[in-house]
């Protein structure tokens, strides 16, 4: 019985210990945290930039996180290349690197003109590296960004991720990750987008998103004009529409607008490359800047008036990517090959896209008053 | 003339003379009286210390009885036997006792008394004696020279008639120290009944005789133990029971073969399966409630003379997770706390483990806070996270075992300094993380959430094997420690049942009773037990 159970052990024991590489003891208090990553092109060279865990004693008092706890500190390092800025950097830390803790990666709108593919291919090799990593661009030098003192958060990386985070929750904003990205690059023919920052006030904003074809930054979409990109690829957009009064001009309706459905649907008639986008939306009266007394035939107004808002702020969108950024940064490509493999393989996607005709259908319910009509008992139990 | 001269000759001797000599004769006197008082006491002394130890000498008696001559080749002054002999009726009676065995009070008020007031002219014989004098229920005749000695050694008070070489009357005068029945010490409920074994095996039967009154409930006594011949009691009903594992238990207990018998945990060495298997295959039970709720369901209670535990077989791992208290209250609350009772032996056992195998090998699967915070509560601890866990893991097994051996009433003193050593100066000194007191006290106190105690003492060994194995290979290390549990789990057998029934083999209608643990709804006794009467209701 016991030579039986000692051979089970040395069965189960002798090819972990031969095959896996689980010798790799470390302490966690024993490596450098990185939370931030910073790329960007000065004077010619890299600047490889970012935020390392500050890891102070939990009762030591009086240092400048006020009194134990998590802070950070910047690191700088230059070079001709990648390899030899991350050496410089590597020249100057106690602790072997620990990248599974890094919440965002920043490149400068510089580097991204010039390409941010080597990177995020680091990114991919680097097992330590979480491939949900946020990917951001900034309109300033990371540098100057991972400068600010943030209060509202432990370190700049951190407000960005959360601030991302919390509005692609509410449904405002899409959360791209480096996986994502690379996964994108694949199909050569789609661009991507990646959420825009800078410093606005002596703060950290989200400016918009930026456009990029290749990996390579072609522009950028403002913040207001991304409710379009929003509704079009967020998982659950949730967007606030404000409406003039139907009686009083003076007045606002404001509507918050949840998707129900959406679909693309493709197709590819006599050389012409048509899609047509179904979306059903259901939407709930905030409230109105002066209170105006509604019926049914007013709601039908509103919900023509919000669905007018949304199909334009869609084919705006389209157009952009159509005409200013020529490039398919919201992935119909992906649906168009998915419906209809065989002839995606013959056109020529791009100058397809850019003549595509796009046919957008947006229905609207307002299903909700928020108590805020007076009406509404009269009105629905008449 | 000569009797005047002889009277003037003494009258001749000085009056100091005569003093000296009668003080002479005085002195020497005086000396051989110390003498005479110093040998007296000496004899005094030994006399007083054998009547302590033994009443009358049973070396003096001068008889050809045979069943005390050999008694008096045996007997080793030592043993501690004590004679009472009484002239009766032209007879010479011995009564041949053990003082410390025996109740002197029921002795002397019904079998010495009567005798010694017997006035009849009839010679007295043991029949007179057996039916007409002795005031004793429980009193026997025998005739087997050779197990005089025994009876004499178990308690009883053996009468021999000088002149009778046939027979000798055995008469129970057992007396033997007890305690009354208490609550239980080890098996503790909130709403379960109080009322534990003790070391006096009668007592114990009687507990579970009161509350089965079934006829069918079978007693099987045998003695084990060549020197102390330990009263040992296998109780089942005979209509519930598996005979093949009754008799499986009765042939393990009757090939014991030691000198010794003491406690109930020998007798549980002797019916192990394999002296390897981690897991105790026997249940100890405390309480005569759990005890008989055991018997019903067609289990075997082992009792042992001189032990307050008794032994439950056979017993599955499962089993070791129920508690009297379940039986009250709703059928949920059982539910929740057998579910908390997993929860807390899984946290017992991998708690330290999970916590090794994330701090030092795999921070990566932490959110990025918590791995920071993680490093920020170890920053100023010197010792890997292995060591750390080991000294705190060790250090709370010290206390611990300690708290079982602290005297009542410095126990909470020790405690308080136990919990200030281990735990606030740790952490102020930066020698332990907080975390790691955190889970070394969380997974304590979550040992102390399962009812048996039988069960803990596996997991106790079990969590360092799986600290020790996560601690060399990581997450990896910790998964192959569990599969070696698990394994040694499932293998295992309790005379002949799965130890991890119902789960292994599956068993859906006995797992789902074991969970409801509701007896209005599980009509049937578990079907890995094989009872030929499997209905309860």
């Amino acid at each position: 019985m016991t030579k039986k159970y000692v051979s089970l052990l040395l069965v189960i024991m002798l090819p972990t210990l031969l095959l896996t590489g689980c010798w790799d003891y470390h302490d966690i208090n024993m490596t450098n945290i990185s939370i931030s990553t910073g790329v960007d092109i000065v004077n010619g060279q890299i600047e490889y930039t970012g935020e390392v865990a500050k890891i102070a004693p939990a009762q030591a008092k009086g240092n400048e996180n006020g009194g134990g706890g998590i802070g950070v500190y910047n690191f700088y390092a230059y070079g001709k290349d990648l390899e030899q800025a991350r050496a410089a950097f590597d020249a100057g830390v106690p602790y072997p690197h620990f990248l599974g803790a890094a919440r965002a990666v920043i490149f400068s709108t510089s580097y991204a003109k010039q390409s941010i593919a080597p990177y995020l291919h680091r990114i991919a090799q680097i097992n330590d590296y979480r491939k949900t990593i946020l990917p951001v661009i900034s309109r300033d030098h990371p540098a100057e960004l991972f400068k600010l003192k943030v209060e509202s958060d432990i370190s700049v990386a951190f407000l960005i991720e959360d601030m991302m985070s919390s509005l692609t929750k509410q449904g405002k904003a899409i959360y791209p990750t480096v996986g994502h990205l690379l996964s994108d690059d694949d199909i050569k023919t789609i661009g991507e987008l990646i959420p825009y920052v800078g410093i606005e006030e002596g703060s950290i904003k989200y400016l918009g998103l930026a456009v990029l074809k290749n990996l390579k930054m072609v522009g950028t979409i403002n913040l207001k004009d991304t409710s379009g990109v929003v509704y079009l690829l967020a998982k659950k957009p949730s967007i606030t529409e404000n409406l003039p009064g139907i009686e009083n001009k003076n007045n606002t309706f404001s509507l918050l607008t949840s998707l129900k459905k959406r679909t693309f649907n493709t197709d590819y008639v006599d050389g012409k490359l048509i899609i047509n986008i179904d979306m059903n939306f259901d939407a709930t009266l905030n409230y109105q800047y002066y209170t105006e007394s509604t019926d049914e035939k007013k709601l039908k107004v509103l919900e023509d008036l919000v669905a007018q808002s949304i199909q334009g702020k869609i084919i705006k969108i389209i157009a952009m990517s159509q005409k200013e950024f020529d490039c398919d940064f919201i992935g119909f490509a992906k649906y168009f090959r998915a419906q209809h493999p065989l002839i995606y393989r013959k056109i020529n996607w791009e100058e397809s896209y850019r003549n595509a005709d796009f046919f957008v259908n947006i229905q609207v319910n307002i299903h909700n008053l928020n108590l805020a009509d007076p009406n509404a008992r009269t009105l629905y139990f008449k | 003339m000569n009797n005047d001269k002889k009277k003037s000759k003494s009258d001749l001797c000085s009056p100091s003379e005569n003093i000296e000599e009668k003080l002479r004769d005085l002195r020497s006197m005086l000396t051989h009286a110390r003498e005479i008082e110093k040998s007296t006491q000496t004899l005094v002394h030994s006399l007083q210390e054998r009547s302590i130890n033994y009443g009358s000498y049973l070396q003096q008696i001068k008889t050809e009885n045979k069943f005390i001559k050999n008694i008096q080749q045996l007997e080793n002054p030592n043993m501690g036997i004590s004679v009472k002999r009484m002239s009766v009726a032209r007879k010479q009676l011995f009564v041949l006792y053990i003082q410390e065995l025996t109740n002197r009070e029921m002795l002397s008020q019904f079998l010495i008394g009567p005798i010694l007031k017997y006035d009849q002219a009839a010679p007295l014989d043991i029949d007179i004696l057996h039916n007409s004098i002795i005031n004793l229920d429980d009193v026997t005749v025998d005739s087997a020279k050779e197990k005089t000695l025994d009876y004499i050694l178990k308690g009883y008070s053996v009468i021999i008639v000088d002149d009778n070489e046939e027979e000798y009357l055995v008469a129970n005068t057992i007396k033997i120290e007890k305690r009354t029945t208490q609550s239980p010490e080890i098996e503790q409920t909130l709403w379960g009944s109080r009322d534990a074994f003790t070391e006096n095996i009668n007592s114990n039967l009687s507990l579970i005789r009161y509350r089965i009154k079934d006829p069918s409930l079978i007693i099987y006594k045998c003695l084990i133990g060549e020197r102390t011949k330990t009263n040992v009691a296998v109780v089942y009903i005979d209509d519930i029971a598996n005979q093949e594992y009754v008799n499986k238990v009765i042939k393990k207990i009757n090939s014991i073969n030691t000198d010794g018998i003491l406690e109930t945990g020998m007798v549980q060495k002797f019916l192990l399966n394999n002296t390897f298997d981690l897991f105790p295959q026997t249940g100890l039970i405390e309480k005569s409630a759990t005890a008989c709720q055991c018997i019903l369901e067609g289990k075997i209670c082992i009792l042992v003379e001189g032990s307050n535990l008794s032994l439950i077989a056979p017993k599955t791992f499962f089993e070791f997770f129920v508690s009297s208290d379940d039986n009250y209250g709703y059928m949920y609350l059982g539910i929740l706390a057998k579910l908390l009772r997993f929860i807390s032996a899984f946290c017992y056992l991998s708690l330290s483990s999970l916590y090794i195998a994330i701090v030092a090998f795999h921070f990566d699967i932490l959110p990025p806070q918590y791995a920071l915070a993680m490093a920020v509560s170890r920053a100023t601890v010197p010792f890997n996270a292995f060591t750390e866990v080991l000294i705190m893991e060790i250090a709370t097994e010290i206390l611990r075992e300690s708290s079982i051996r602290i005297p009542k009433n410095i126990g909470p003193t020790i405690g308080i300094v136990g919990a200030i050593v281990i735990g606030q100066a740790a952490v102020s000194a930066g020698l332990i993380s907080p975390l790691v007191i955190i889970i070394t006290s969380l997974s304590t106190m979550c040992s102390f959430v399962i009812p048996d105690n039988l069960v803990i003492n596996p997991f106790r060994i079990m969590k360092f094997m799986l600290l020790v194995f996560t601690g060399i290979l990581g997450l990896f290390g910790f998964t192959m420690g569990l599969n070696i549990i698990f394994i040694n789990l499932v293998s295992q057998s309790s005379f002949g049942i799965p130890y991890f029934s119902p789960l292994a083999p599956f068993n859906f209608s006995d797992l789902k009773n074991f969970i409801l643990g509701d007896l209005t709804l599980a009509k049937k006794r578990p079907g890995f037990l094989k009872t030929p009467d499997n209905t309860r209701l």
